[in-house]
């Protein structure tokens, strides 16, 4: 980690505290009154102010500091966040993501427009405040004269030392700038038995021959000039520096070469010596400490309550930070021990060693429960996806003028990161036709008697190895005839053909298909649903699609947890091994004599339903006659079963997701590939493309036989 | 002598049926005795099968597929040369089998023979030129038109 | 050398802190925010405690006055992170126990110069 670029972390960390900001302006949009949330922005604001200065994002703090001027106002009460600001604030936590992460794609213009609206609604009657500027190192002015030096007379606060102040380690700076006279002014020590030991009791006179600045002075004491008398005067007359060395101040003996010196070596660390009295003082010293700044105290705790509170949304992305490649690399090192473990394990089942055996299987037990732990740590809470939404919910309710709640559920619900960030366009797009072609006008709600403000439900929840995203709108439902009208204009679909509802909605994720009657800006162009089917199928996942007349859509995707490793099927089709995902596979079923015989049908008799098989022999080209005794495994996505007929089970395996490279991306029939426990690649097939395929033969037999 | 290192290239010479191609050594990343293959269907017959090189699953391609040669059966010599080419500008591992390696050598780009000897069922795009190497034809192939 | 304590609820600024003190051969540890830093302050034994005001769970002044508690950390100096060139903010943080401060933004030098002022060999 200490390698990790600072100005890399504060761009990511920015990245977050975008999305707080935004969380909490959209939020501040429902309850104008909420301090946290003012709070959060607030702070948000401010950190990324801070941070983007250090990180040489100049124009970020400057711009950034105006915004967090106008939030100070709304903080303080002054004004307050309407929709209006909040819109403008949306801009400006926009335009300075924007200045991070893509500074050529913004223009000065749009900040200075943005600061304006700002302005205008936080109506600055002060001057505006300068921009931030990067704190020079005091310069060094020229001094008033070129005087020998100086005199100081020093003397300090008495609880100076507690506080962390060193006034030896000062004497030393001072030192520093040039030979130095230093003489301790002991007639303020008290009696022994009237000594506080960790009170500072002694005072100095400096003569400091050197032709230094009094900003150089300044300096060393900048910390401790509030706590301390400086009497600062030039030296008057030239006095000759100490022969000699230079002084040099030592927590040990120091050389005596005068008796003053003497006296400040040895007087001056008393005070912090770590005596036992010292030890044992200290719970009656600090008490009087905390007394005397008990009246602040009680101010700050009334602030306090509120911090604690938004913290909790801080505190769910805070925790330990890597880098996202390590936890791939990570991963990658589990699928390789993994692979090793099931060589060990093949090898020492093939072997009579029984102490190997235990061996193997207590690896085993330990790659399978390392394998769950590094899946659990690439795990990310849905929400912070489910977050992003809200703002485009907001814009596209504006743009279009149809006042939507947007409502999100199981934002806890944990998948793999990189499923994550796959999901983010599909949704974008799904969320998209909700409100643009979901949700009615207002005249159309109105007529129908349902409420002015439409709904959008986002809601992820666990099922099985599962995670069922869905997006429900409670408009006007799919408009089957339509659809159905432009298959058969599309010449999808004969005129007359029967299909059930649910069969004519599938054409809405055939490529090219859109029955938008009005191509509007936001959706009807662009990313189909059929590009929103294939990248689900992508993640091995599947998408359904509900519908009621005149209450809504509701589409759901069915997720896997994960990318990187599944539990597997293996069977075996002539000589090569093959891969079924496991939470597809329904069941394995013998294909029987009849079936066999029915060459011409390939229609499976599962208890009465009618189930299509494909041959994997024929699909995967294999040579040879088949096994005697054929197998046939149960497949499903979502409500379509298809049966795929096999040489042999061998049974479950873990399978670790290895990609096929781009010289096989014209092969659809394999979504991937594993590594089996001899060391060969086996192939992992394709489900959704498997059942596609047996789907389209099911059409073909049923039209040759039509 | 400038010239001379100019116009040198380290390659890899490997024998394929009748012929000998010089491969880019840069490109090499390793070379593996035969590992068990497996055959990827529906992909095209110049990459028709994968195999497991240090636990990734890379393509194995045939040359002599793009080139028109005969199978031969794999022998003792038999090798598996893994080049890193670029396909749509990333980096890809890639196997290309061969009936034998015979070693890292330096060959000129001074000798670039024209290609009168090269029939004519060899497509010109997937040669980048032919040279000489000890009294011996060999062709410098473009791995990455010959895979793209 | 010193072991130093960083406290701040941005991990870029802990980070640059860490890049600036560590090749100087300091001991850097880190912590989130003020609760955390008390609890590593508690475990270590710190030479400088360099501390943002503003943060989550604990502020910067709560976590002094709370350190300045410490039997173990009296004498020792706190830094603190300011962007503000606020006289206020400076006097509650001097009176709640700080020895000193930096001000956002700085530069590694002046970074360097803090820690050379308060930390000695």
């Amino acid at each position: 980690m200490s390698a990790m670029d600072p100005t890399e972390i504060f761009r990511q960390e920015a990245s977050e505290l975008f999305e707080v900001l935004e969380g909490a302006l959209l939020d501040l949009g429902q309850r104008p009154d909420d301090r946290e949330l003012v709070d959060s922005a607030f702070r948000a604001l401010h950190t990324i102010k801070g941070s983007g200065a250090m990180f040489g994002f100049d124009k970020v703090a400057s711009f950034t500091h105006e915004f967090e001027t106008a939030f100070d106002r709304v903080r303080k009460g002054e004004i307050k966040p309407t929709q209006e600001l909040i819109s403008v604030a949306l801009a400006a936590k926009d335009y300075i993501r924007a200045l991070i992460e893509d500074p050529q794609s913004t223009d000065d213009i749009i900040g200075e427009a943005i600061l304006d609206d700002l302005k205008r609604f936080v109506s600055f009657d002060q001057p505006a405040a300068p921009a931030v500027q990067i704190a020079e190192a005091p310069p060094l002015v020229p001094g008033d004269s070129k005087q020998a030096g100086w005199h100081l007379y020093l003397e300090f606060e008495s609880h100076v030392l507690r506080n962390g102040s060193n006034p030896l380690d000062l004497l030393e700076d001072l030192c520093k700038l040039g030979p130095c006279f230093v003489v301790p002014v002991t007639d303020g020590i008290p009696f022994l038995d009237e000594m506080e030991p960790e009170d500072c009791y002694l005072k100095w006179d400096v003569k400091l021959h050197a032709a230094c600045d009094k900003d150089a002075i300044d300096d060393v004491f900048m910390f401790v000039q509030d706590e301390m008398k400086l009497t600062l005067a030039p030296l008057e007359q030239v006095e000759a520096p100490a022969p000699g060395p230079l002084f040099r101040l030592l927590d040990e003996e120091p050389a005596p070469t005068a008796e003053t010196v003497v006296a400040v070596a040895e007087a001056a660390p008393a005070p912090v010596a770590e005596q036992p009295a010292a030890k044992a003082e200290p719970k009656t010293e600090t008490a009087k400490a905390e007394a005397a700044t008990e009246p602040k105290a009680e101010i700050k705790r009334e602030a306090a309550p509120a911090k604690r509170d938004d913290v909790k949304q801080e505190r769910g992305i805070a925790t330990v930070r890597v880098q996202a490649e390590r936890l791939d690399e990570l991963m990658d090192r589990v699928g390789e021990l993994v692979i090793a473990q099931a060589r060990l394990t093949q090898l020492a089942s093939s072997g009579s060693d029984l102490s190997i055996k235990m061996i193997a299987e207590e690896i085993e037990r330990l790659a399978s429960s390392l394998r769950d732990t590094t899946m659990g740590a690439r795990m990310v809470p849905i929400g912070s996806l489910f977050g992003r939404f809200r703002r485009l919910v907001h814009d596209l309710s504006r743009d279009l003028s149809k006042p939507v709640e947007f409502v999100t559920t199981g934002e806890d619900t944990e998948l793999d990161k990189t499923m994550i960030e796959c999901l983010a366009d599909p949704l974008v797009h799904l969320i998209r036709n909700a409100i643009d072609h979901g949700i009615e006008d207002n005249a159309t709600r109105a007529a129908n008697g349902k409420t002015e403000q439409g709904r959008i439900e986002l809601a992820a929840v666990h099922s099985g190895a599962q995670v069922l995203v869905t997006v429900k709108d409670n408009g006007g439902g799919l408009n089957t005839a339509r659809i159905r009208a432009k298959a058969e204009e599309q010449g999808l679909i004969a005129a007359g053909a029967v299909l059930t509802d649910h069969e004519i909605h599938q054409f809405l994720f055939h490529p090219g298909f859109s029955t938008a009657q009005t191509i509007s800006a936001l959706s009807g162009r662009g990313v189909g649903m059929d590009v929103v089917k294939r990248t689900i199928e992508n993640m091995r996942g599947s998408i359904d699609l509900s519908t009621r007349p005149g209450q809504g859509t509701t589409v759901t995707l069915r997720l896997p947890l994960t990318l990187a490793i599944i539990e597997g099927l293996l069977i075996r089709v002539g000589e090569g091994r093959y891969i079924i995902p496991l939470p597809a596979v329904e069941e394995c079923v013998e294909l029987t004599a009849e079936d066999e015989r029915s060459r011409g049908r390939n229609f499976l008799n599962v208890r009465g339903n009618l189930v299509p098989f494909l041959r994997l022999r024929d699909i995967l080209s294999v040579d040879g006659s088949p096994d005697q005794h054929q197998k046939t495994i149960i497949i499903s996505t979502g409500e379509t079963q298809v049966g795929l007929v096999a040489d042999q089970i061998i049974g479950n395996h873990q399978t670790v997701i290895k990609s096929l490279s781009k010289l096989h991306s014209d092969v659809t029939i394999f979504s991937g590939a594993t590594i089996l426990g001899d060391g060969t690649a086996a192939l992992i097939l394709d489900v959704a493309q498997l059942v596609a395929l047996a789907q389209s033969k099911v059409e073909k037999h049923i039209s040759e036989a039509a | 002598m400038n010239q001379q290192q100019a116009d040198a290239m380290q390659v890899v010479m490997i024998g394929l049926g009748d012929e000998k191609f010089a491969l880019d050594a840069g490109l090499v990343r390793e070379i593996i005795d035969p590992v068990p293959v497996t055959k990827v269907a529906g992909a095209r017959d110049f990459v028709p099968s994968v195999i497991n090189v240090r636990g990734n699953v890379i393509p194995l391609a045939d040359l002599r597929i793009r080139f028109g040669m005969p199978q031969t059966d794999s022998s003792a010599d038999s090798r598996i040369v893994v080049i890193e080419i670029e396909i749509e500008n990333e980096p890809v591992l890639v196997g290309v089998t061969a009936d034998k390696v015979y070693e890292v050598t330096e060959i000129s780009q001074a000798d670039v023979q024209q290609t009168p000897r090269v029939g004519m069922h060899w497509k010109p795009e997937y040669i980048r030129f032919i040279t000489k190497w000890r009294e011996e034809f060999v062709i410098v192939p473009n791995m990455e038109r010959i895979l793209n | 050398m010193a072991t130093i304590l960083t406290v701040d609820d941005s991990p870029s600024i802990r980070q640059m802190i860490k890049v600036v003190l560590e090749p100087a051969g300091h001991n850097v540890i880190e912590a989130g925010d003020g609760a955390q830093g008390l609890a590593k302050a508690q475990a270590a034994k710190l030479d400088l405690v360099i501390t943002d005001l503003n943060m989550p769970v604990m502020n910067g002044l709560e976590l002094i006055r709370a350190l300045r508690k410490l039997p173990s950390a009296v004498g020792m100096p706190i830094v603190f992170l300011t962007t503000e060139s606020n006289e206020t903010v400076k006097q509650e943080a001097k009176s709640a126990g700080a020895t000193g401060w930096i001000t956002k933004p700085f530069k590694p030098e002046q970074l360097l110069s803090v820690v050379a002022k308060l930390v000695r060999a």
